[in-house]
């Protein structure tokens, strides 16, 4: 079953044409890449499915719910997560105050305005959990903007886990990481991917070949194929478009 | 009849008037992410200014010297101060125009006193001319004039210049302009001085027709303000015609409730805001972000 | 050794220098002006609420305190003659006028959110300078009482002695920077001042960053409010002169000089200092405002982590409240807005 479905979706910046006529279903608890050039309309499909840009035309549909044209905090608490590509966290404050923000979010305590966040019990613990998982609890105290950038990459998916999302969408996890550290996010998301689903926006075809259970390539505002990764390795289209030599 | 005319006509000329404020105003907020709040000191200085200069000079002269002057005050703040505030918190560029405007309203207030002066129209443009059956201001016809002169100049210069194209992109996107590198300083300084010798002309042309006091910069700060908030950010046309819904609101309200007058306007910048955020014209520009 | 460190504690010293302090200016004079920095104080810490925390800069909040003085004097003069009255309504009135403001302005941020703030004090001052037969008009709305407290109909504490409003006025400064502290360093707070930070990342956890940045605004007007409202009583009179943008400087100034934006209770600091220095100014030269000018360039060029800021007093304090306290607001952390 599709847990995210979308329908002619079109997005148009003055003259230019970021996407056009996109249909894509991603399937449930699969791991779905999204691969194409740069430009291909790949970051502005993430704004459109998450709520950031309305699309000029077109539906976006997610557990059988027309979600087109609501904003994003409500589409996140439906269940839709997101990382970015450029890091997207709150640089000034502690780390774990990063998850306990989004842990905070997701248990609706926001408005609470006269007890000290200190004394929130399971919003507390429940971000030093997911610190642990995420492997960042030993530099929880540190301000963020003084940690590493293979940590600030973690920690970037770790915020969009910490609202439990049934859908997790993530901008080039490992945008500007060294190979080993490719390595960690890889395996972080495999393990992930067994409790929701996954939809990746990647460069690095070995990841994308060995993680995804579906492809779809962008091009030029466009969905040219999609498939499995052996449908997609053999599809000619696509070695002439975007993979080239590189498979 | 008679009243109604000559306050449209009034309305115009200050919608005009308005517009080549409101122009200077924007184009510095649009390039420099500043809210210029000098922007009506400039304006008082240049009409005082012209005060000095006509008793040596003559008007044309002092028409056009005393903007010229404002400009180089323009520079010499670009320069010294507002410069180094680029690129920080909005709130450091807007609290430094702030306190210029205040300090330069103070100094107004020491060189020339704190009582008011009027100016006597050249004479060339003295008195009033019939149009059909109504006798009409010939100095605010003048006005209106030198106003749509100011208006074309501005136009030209942001449409058939290479430095208006990259005003223009200024304004609606001030990262199209970081990426010119390391000219961007130098057309700030530029911006900044010719944003604030339209405000000094604009004071020039005012002196005749307001008498001239201290406060006369912060009176005629606030419209633009709401004329840019009206006709939306970064948009020569949504400046002129904001100019002249803001002109003309605030003197067609004298027909019906003088008091109205003032506040006229910002009851129609509330509505416009609520149709439209962005203005009349207005696009989605970086300033929102 | 924790009573020391409760009596290190900023807000211990605040409280107990305010207590004291009559001691002192009674002998010297200037009782009014020991009051009138207290009222600020309690404006420019709720102001810095919307400011330093969640990163609006609004340059129009004279609005709510002179909106909050007209109201404590129209509820005197036309619904009821009481002190509690006339302050819980003119903070109500603010917070509800900063709410229906709060449409137009919650989904605006940096500079255009300032223009229109300042576009929109200046619609109130008008209202208020046209509209005579309310407020009085130029002249001001006058007649504004210190009526007795009555605490559960059983005491009556008279307040319009200079000393006993001023320890009134402690209690209410008291009071407000408790209520702010708690604000601050609650979950709200928190999501404050993760919007300064990263407006679009905080709509991504889930937060619908409009309805916080509309609390945010109202909490200011209320205090503003508040402040407004302690103004009136302690002048007699409503005047519209604090809503002009030319006030408008007066409590960011406040708050810059003292601790520039980063510190809880620099505003507190930068109400003293500013108020003490117009005062002495104004006596030696009738150009403050040209002093006022120059001292903001000053300020802004020399000065931008205000006073606490220069001596590093912020960051020592904070080290020995609580883990907590690391983290506070800073300018830097209005320049990461994270786009996707």
């Amino acid at each position: 079953m599709a847990i995210l479905e979308t329908i002619g979706v079109e997005k148009r910046f003055g003259g230019l044409t970021a996407n056009a006529d996109i249909n894509i279903q991603i399937e449930e608890g699969a791991i779905t890449s999204i691969i194409g050039p740069n430009g291909a309309g790949k970051t502005t499909l993430f704004n459109i499915l998450t709520g950031y840009y309305k699309p000029d035309r077109g539906e976006v549909h997610y557990l059988g719910q027309n979600i087109t044209g609501w904003p994003v905090h409500k589409i996140v608490r439906k269940g839709i997560a997101r990382s970015f590509q450029v890091l997207n966290i709150f640089n000034e404050i502690p780390v774990f105050e990063n998850i306990r923000l989004a842990v905070q979010a997701d248990q609706k305590k926001g408005f609470h305005f006269l007890k000290s966040t200190s004394k929130f019990r399971s919003i507390n613990e429940r971000a030093e959990e997911i610190l642990d998982e995420i492997g960042l609890f030993r530099v929880k105290d540190v301000i963020t903007k003084y940690l590493s950038y293979g940590d600030k990459r973690i920690l970037e998916i770790g915020i969009a886990l910490a609202s439990r999302p049934r859908l997790l969408l993530m901008d080039e996890p490992t945008s500007g990481l060294p190979s080993s550290e490719t390595e960690r996010v890889k395996n972080f998301i495999k393990r992930i991917s067994e409790k929701m689903t996954i939809v990746v926006i990647e460069h690095d075809m070995n990841v994308v070949l060995t993680i995804s259970d579906n492809i779809i390539v962008l091009h030029q505002g466009r969905v040219i194929a999609q498939g499995s990764p052996q449908e997609i390795k053999a599809n000619d289209q696509v070695q002439e478009a975007y993979l080239g030599g590189i498979v | 009849m008679a009243e109604f005319l000559s306050q449209l006509f009034n309305g115009l000329v200050l919608g005009l008037l308005f517009g080549v404020m409101a122009l200077g105003f924007m184009m510095i907020l649009g390039v420099m992410e500043v809210i210029n709040f000098a922007h009506g000191a400039l304006f008082a200085l240049g009409a005082y200014f012209a005060l000095t200069l006509q008793k040596v000079l003559g008007y044309w002269l002092a028409l056009l010297i005393s903007p010229l002057i404002v400009g180089v005050v323009g520079l010499v703040i670009e320069w010294t101060a507002v410069r180094r505030v680029y690129q920080k918190d909005p709130l450091f560029g807007l609290l430094m125009t702030f306190g210029l405007a205040m300090a330069l309203e103070e100094v107004i207030r020491i060189v020339w006193g704190k009582i008011g002066y009027s100016i006597a129209a050249p004479k060339f443009v003295a008195g009033p001319v019939a149009i059909g059956f109504l006798w009409y201001s010939k100095y605010r016809l003048f006005m209106a004039l030198l106003s749509l002169i100011l208006l074309t100049a501005v136009w030209l210069f942001l449409e058939k210049t290479p430095y208006g194209a990259i005003i223009k992109a200024g304004v609606s996107d001030s990262e199209m302009v970081l990426a010119l590198g390391k000219d961007l300083k130098r057309l700030r300084t530029l911006v900044f001085g010719f944003g604030a010798s339209l405000a000094g002309i604009a004071g020039v042309i005012a002196g005749p027709m307001w008498s001239l006091k201290p406060t006369m910069g912060t009176d005629v700060l606030m419209p633009s303000f709401v004329v840019v908030v009206i006709g939306g950010i970064g948009s020569f046309w949504g400046a002129v015609i904001g100019g002249l819904i803001v002109g003309l609101s605030k003197s067609m309200s004298v027909l019906v409730w003088p008091r109205l007058s003032d506040l006229m306007m910002y009851f129609i910048m509330a509505i416009v805001l609520l149709l439209r955020p962005r203005g009349i014209m207005g696009e989605k520009s970086l300033l929102e972000q | 050794m924790k009573i020391v460190r409760y009596m290190l504690h900023p807000m211990f010293i605040i409280f107990a220098v305010f207590l004291v302090a009559p001691i002192f200016i009674m002998r010297v004079g200037g009782m009014s002006l020991a009051i009138e920095v207290m009222i600020w104080a309690i404006f420019a810490v709720g102001y810095n609420i919307l400011l330093g925390y969640t990163g609006l800069p609004s340059f129009g909040h004279g609005l709510f305190f002179g909106t909050g003085a007209y109201l404590c004097g129209l509820i005197q003069h036309h619904l009821i003659p009481g002190t509690w009255i006339s302050i819980l309504g003119s903070m109500l009135g603010c917070s509800i006028i900063a709410g229906i403001l709060g449409f137009f302005l919650a989904r605006k941020r940096g500079i255009y959110f300032a223009l229109l703030t300042i576009a929109f004090t200046q619609l109130f001052f008008f209202i208020a300078f046209q509209w005579d037969s309310v407020t009085g008009g130029e002249n001001g709305l006058m007649g504004i009482e210190r009526y007795p407290l009555s605490i559960f109909g059983l005491f009556r504490i008279p307040i319009d002695g200079v000393l006993s409003y001023y320890y009134f006025v402690y209690a209410i400064l008291v009071a407000s920077i408790v209520v702010l502290w708690k604000i601050v360093h609650s979950p709200l707070g928190s999501v404050l001042y993760a919007i300064k930070q990263n407006e679009v990342r905080a709509k991504y956890l889930g937060y619908n960053t409009w309805m916080y940045k509309w609390v945010s605004l109202i909490i200011s007007g209320l205090f503003a409010g508040l402040a407004g409202a302690l103004y009136a009583m302690l002048q007699h009179g409503a005047f519209a002169n604090p809503i002009h943008w030319t006030r408008s400087g007066d409590v960011v100034m406040m708050v810059l000089v003292g601790g520039g934006l980063t510190n809880f209770f620099g505003p507190v600091l930068g109400a003293a200092i500013f108020i003490a220095l117009r005062d002495i100014v104004s006596t030696l030269t009738e150009h403050w405002y040209l002093f006022y000018g120059l001292l903001i360039v000053f300020i802004i060029l020399f000065l931008p982590e205000g006073i606490l800021g220069y001596l590093k007093v912020g960051q020592t304090s904070r080290k020995m409240i609580s883990v907590e306290e690391k983290w506070s607001p800073s300018l830097s952390g209005g320049a990461s807005d994270g786009h996707p």
